[in-house]
């Protein structure tokens, strides 16, 4: 953490400099506004979708919505695949039962199941809720187990001798000892789900932040895709920057062992 | 007489080793010389300090696996009181090399895991691990977490850990081989102190020689393919050293006589050179 502390003007700078390059390339090159919209037609951009809105909502609403289906997607994803994990962590049988869905499920980009999954469930946000939450899933659920079947047998062995019982054992130190990866699992299903997002609000979908994306390119309008990208981009940002920072208050111990 | 004799014997003894014999599993199907170790039969008596030494692959670290129960002996038997070890329970206390203490609970709550889940009345465990970080001379670091502790503190919790419930044996596997020689040196002093105060058994496995010489009343020198009992000595310096407060004393004549002696006791068999921690 220190150290990534006393070297953060260098992030800083970095961004400021993508900034200053872009202005000054689009300033300096005459390239459409169509194929490179220039920061300022952007911020121009921003403020109109921000005083009146994209499409009948506001880009608070446009954010919020697809928040909300990103959360819900999460909170099952973790609820169900948490539990799961650490009881197939538990279990090589079970594990091995949930090996080929999840190895199969895992790399399959979320496009090509998609229309099956608008079939099954409709054009209403289930489907899209459904969607982020198959990417949410496997990195949950693969963490879980990783963490599980990574802790030290010492841990276990000395709980054992010291007289704990296997409900005590999982609650007192596999379930402590898992956390770290549990907490990574958590930060990697929620990037998961939140690349999915624009493909999540590709069908009939009227807002949401990825939809207004999309939506935009219909019409041409670089300037808004870009402040839909940048939104969604800070967004996702401040996201994993909030799980990073309960990350580090509940998993004090970690990498200092 | 002798009949006497052996009843004194039969009641003192602790733990009982039959006959033990130890082979990997995957190796079953191949020639006998896979044994770690074949038809090992020793005592141990309460309240001995027993060393356990031999070079790499002899299976020292098998033999205390086997002890606490972590491994299965494929033929022979372990009696601990005479009743057969089947498993790990709370009897055989260990600390391992790492001081595998869990870093998510403060070193107060690390001491009090074993009363924790044996469900000790809570002004019990209070008092006994305030008693036992006394005893290990770390009763002001107990609200400290893991992570704040030096290599040497951490292995004072793990072996007040262990102590706290108060086991019949406690089985140590090369506790101090990680720590540099000060701390080491007290280390052994600690150790030394809290046996001679409690009356515990201990088994010890070390490559340290002079830390065998030192801490143990008795050395068993394990020699290797197949691993089996070399040498069993009696030794008095242990003793010495607390009752007299020093250990200046110890390096006499007689001192290096059995330093020498269990050199060559170790190393005899292949005429490699001992691994040791210097």
């Amino acid at each position: 953490m220190k150290s990534r502390n006393r070297y953060v003007y260098i992030s800083v700078i970095v961004a400021i400099s993508i900034i200053v390059v872009w202005y000054v390339s689009t300033e300096c090159l005459t390239v459409s506004e169509l194929i490179f919209p220039s920061p300022k037609s952007v911020i121009l951009a921003f403020d109109e979708v921000l005083k009146s809105g994209y499409k009948g909502y506001s880009l608070w609403q446009h954010v919020l919505d697809s928040l909300k289906r990103i959360f819900e997607a999460f909170f099952l994803a973790a609820v169900i695949f948490v539990t799961l994990g650490l009881i197939c962590g538990c279990n090589p049988k079970l594990r091995a039962a949930m090996e080929p869905v999840i190895t199969f499920i895992r790399p399959l980009p979320p496009l090509a199941y998609y229309s099956v999954i608008v079939l099954w469930m409709g054009i209403g946000d289930e489907s899209k809720v459904t969607l982020l939450f198959i990417a949410a899933a496997p990195p949950i659920y693969v963490s879980c187990v990783e963490g599980i079947t990574k802790i030290n047998a010492d841990y276990i062995n000395a709980a054992k001798t010291l007289g704990a019982s296997k409900r005590q054992i999982f609650f007192k130190v596999i379930l402590w000892a898992a956390l770290p990866d549990i907490f990574i699992g958590l930060r990697n299903s929620l990037a998961g789900a939140y690349g999915t997002l624009v493909a999540a609000e590709m069908v009939a979908a009227m807002s949401g932040i990825g939809w207004m994306a999309l939506d935009a390119s219909k019409y041409l309008r670089s300037d808004v895709i870009f402040v839909a990208i940048i939104v969604m981009g800070i967004t996702g940002l401040l996201l994993d920057e909030i799980l990073k920072t309960i990350d580090n208050k509940i998993i004090y111990w970690k990498g200092k062992e | 007489m002798s009949n006497i004799e052996e009843v004194y014997e039969a009641e003192g003894e602790l733990i009982s080793v039959k006959d033990l014999s130890f082979q990997y599993e995957s190796f079953k199907r191949n020639v006998s010389n896979d044994y770690i170790f074949e038809n090992l039969n020793f005592n141990i008596y309460r309240g001995e300090f027993i060393c356990v030494m031999g070079e790499s692959g002899c299976g020292k670290s098998t033999l205390l696996n086997i002890l606490a129960g972590f491994e299965k002996p494929t033929s022979g038997s372990i009696l601990l009181d005479d009743v057969e070890i089947k498993g790990i329970d709370k009897n055989r206390g260990v600390v391992f090399q790492k001081p595998s203490l869990y870093g998510w609970y403060s070193v107060k709550k690390n001491v009090a895991f074993g009363p924790t889940v044996l469900k000790w009345p809570k002004d019990k465990i209070e008092e006994q691990v305030d008693y036992y970080l006394k005893r290990v001379g770390l009763e002001n670091e107990g609200d400290k977490k893991v992570f704040e502790l030096s290599g040497g503190m951490k292995q004072r919790v793990a072996i007040a850990r262990a102590l706290i419930n108060d086991p019949e044996i406690l089985l140590m596997d090369e506790p101090f081989g990680a720590l540099d020689a000060l701390t080491r040196e007290s280390m052994q002093k600690l150790l030394r102190e809290i046996w001679y105060t409690s009356g515990k058994t201990i088994f010890f496995i070390t490559h340290d020689v002079d830390e065998a010489l030192q801490l143990a009343t008795r050395v068993i020198v394990l020699g290797k393919n197949p691993g089996r009992i070399v040498s069993d000595i009696s030794l008095p310096f242990s003793r010495t050293i607390i009752e007299e407060d020093s250990n200046k004393r110890i390096y006499t004549e007689e001192y290096f006589e059995y330093r020498e002696k269990m050199l060559d006791l170790i190393s005899i068999r292949n005429n490699k050179p001992l691994e040791m921690s210097i």
